[in-house]
């Protein structure tokens, strides 16, 4: 066991050395750049930022002190930048961990917006599943609990609105991803009194623009927008093809972020949650949450444009 | 459809492929000395094989068994847990295989060479998992450190136990020790296409060949 840690210990002291290396790198999207656009939050207070995190796989780690530490980097690139929308699940492994880990190291629980789920068939687990992710957090309570894709939702969401009623959580939602479900979501936001839905939308995944969007706006439903970069098989894809000129025109100064002003752009979204393990990636992705945005006729151009290549 | 097809193997999975190979790296760093004798003890179990008799097959099985609990202690209860929840639902299997070898090792009578075909795959099958699965870090890529042999991670050790008990057992305790390294094969094969290690695709050929060895038409 000695063994064991005196290795980990090693490996650690790498690691925060290539950690202090990764933060002294010279970065185009500097941490000088304004702060993110914010968009008014469905249960008023301030605004939320444009661009959040999420931690699916990125942030599932274990306990590799070495990954942690990489990750509690990310997280104070992105609250450093601006950022406060971190978004996490019971499903996600030890990513809730990973968060308390970086929490506790940055000192920042006041600094977060912590938006889980609830993810158990068990309808009536809501309450006890919440203090577990709040102890794994390291927080007192949510900012958002959303019922993840869908499962068991009207027993959840009951006590979630109940939860709301007595102040234990500050607002609720649903999610679902990559297309699924979206009649029953739909159903949902028309019929439950949600503060915010989570769903797939970049310009390759548009379904939601037929009906949930409008609805989310019609509403007043705050909208996070989940996997932007389809997991990173479109910036992997697209990290082969040159940026058009034209990406200048919006103050993009890359396909991730030619991207997430897609998706911003769209009036009914509130906020995009790209996941990362790279500091460089977090402030080129909350860079992206910036002025100018592009027009109509600018997002079907990248739309058009992402899905020819 | 357009959806369907956006899925892509890695969906399937809750971790990255780095931090899977960072938890084999850090076991074969803390249990080094097993990760370098695995192949000399592979050897050893192939003329085991080669040569049965009560005695030697009470030995490999013995070490067969113990390698079962070892790795469902010191890699998939200690580590791979803590990144994949399902794991949990593996320890039992697991912990019931290791002890069937155990009692296998303790019971077996000395059995005979079986089927030219059955034998002939046993012995493939266990040349991959102690040999030529641990090799698969150099088609990823990947640093020998991140080397998964057969003594401490379920996958090379789920197809040597295929070859192993088709070469030993028979009839019921065969029926009784292969499902749970079988089930493993298919579900580290995939896994392991998932992480994008083709080696992933040797343990589903290794199921495969061990089902067809184990079905009546190669008997
Ligand atoms: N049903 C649900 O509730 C649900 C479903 C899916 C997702 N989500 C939430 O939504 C979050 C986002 O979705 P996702 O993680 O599936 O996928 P995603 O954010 O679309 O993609 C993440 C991938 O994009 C890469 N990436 C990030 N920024 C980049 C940049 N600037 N340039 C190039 N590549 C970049 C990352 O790689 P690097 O590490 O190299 O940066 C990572 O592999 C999740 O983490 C999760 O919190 C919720």
């Amino acid at each position: 066991m000695t063994h064991q840690w005196s290795r980990r210990r090693r490996r650690l002291l790498q690691a925060l050395a290539a950690g202090t290396a990764l933060t002294a790198l010279p970065v185009s999207w500097g941490r000088a750049s304004p702060s993110p656009i914010t968009r008014r939050s469905p249960t008023g207070g301030s605004g939320i930022p444009a661009v959040g995190l999420g931690t699916w796989i990125t942030f599932n780690v274990g306990d590799n002190q070495r990954l942690l530490d990489s990750c509690a980097n990310v997280m104070k690139a992105f609250f450093d930048g601006g950022g406060t929308v971190i978004d996490s699940s019971p499903m996600y492994g030890s990513s809730q961990n990973t968060v308390g880990y970086g929490l506790d190291k940055l000192d920042a629980r006041d600094r977060v917006f912590a938006a889980d789920k609830v993810w158990t068939r068990d309808g009536d687990a809501t309450r006890r599943q919440q203090r577990e992710s709040a102890d794994l957090w390291r927080v007192k309570q949510f900012d958002l609990l959303q019922v993840h894709n869908l499962v068991s939702w009207r027993e959840h969401l009951d006590t979630l609105k109940a939860m709301k009623e007595e102040g234990a959580v500050g607002s609720i939602g649903i999610t679902t991803s990559h297309g699924r479900r979206h009649r029953e979501l739909e159903q949902i936001m028309a019929s439950e009194p949600i503060d915010f839905v989570q769903l797939t939308y970049n310009p390759v995944d548009r379904e939601a623009e037929e009906r949930l969007l409008p609805l989310a706006r019609e509403k007043g439903i705050g909208v996070i927008v989940n996997r932007p970069f389809r997991q990173g098989a479109l910036t992997e894809r697209l990290a082969k093809e040159p940026l058009p000129d034209w990406a200048a025109d919006v103050g993009a100064n890359s396909w991730a972020q030619l991207i997430l002003k897609f998706i911003l752009a769209h009036p009914a979204v509130t906020c995009a949650i790209p996941a990362t393990t790279r500091v460089d990636h977090v402030r080129e992705n909350l860079a992206a949450a910036q002025a100018p945005l592009p027009d109509d006729d600018l997002r079907e151009r990248i739309s058009d444009t992402i899905r020819s290549l | 459809m357009e959806t369907l097809f956006s899925y892509h193997p890695r969906d399937l999975l809750l971790f990255s492929p780095r931090v899977y190979w960072t938890l084999v790296a850090g076991n074969n760093e803390v249990y080094w000395p097993l990760a370098l004798l695995a192949p000399v003890v592979g050897l050893w179990l192939m003329w085991t094989l080669a040569k049965l008799g009560q005695a030697r097959q009470r030995t490999g099985l013995a070490v067969l068994g113990a390698a079962w609990l070892f790795v469902t202690w010191s890699f998939l209860w200690a580590e791979y847990r803590s990144i994949n929840w399902a794991i949990t639902w593996a320890i039992g299997p697991f912990v019931l295989q290791g002890c069937l070898l155990l009692v296998l090792a303790g019971t077996a009578g000395s059995t005979s060479i079986p089927a030219r075909h059955r034998y002939l795959i046993a012995m493939m099958l266990v040349a991959w998992g102690t040999l030529i699965h641990p090799l698969g870090f150099l088609l990823d890529d990947r640093p020998l450190g991140e080397a998964d042999s057969w003594l401490l991670f379920p996958d090379p050790l789920s197809i040597t136990t295929l070859g192993v008990v088709l070469a030993i057992a028979r009839g019921r305790w065969l029926a009784l020790s292969l499902p749970i390294p079988l089930l493993w094969s298919l579900v580290g094969g995939t896994t392991l296409l998932g992480l994008g290690s083709p080696i992933g695709w040797g343990m589903l050929a290794g199921a495969g060949l061990a089902l067809a060895a184990w079905l009546p038409l190669t008997r």
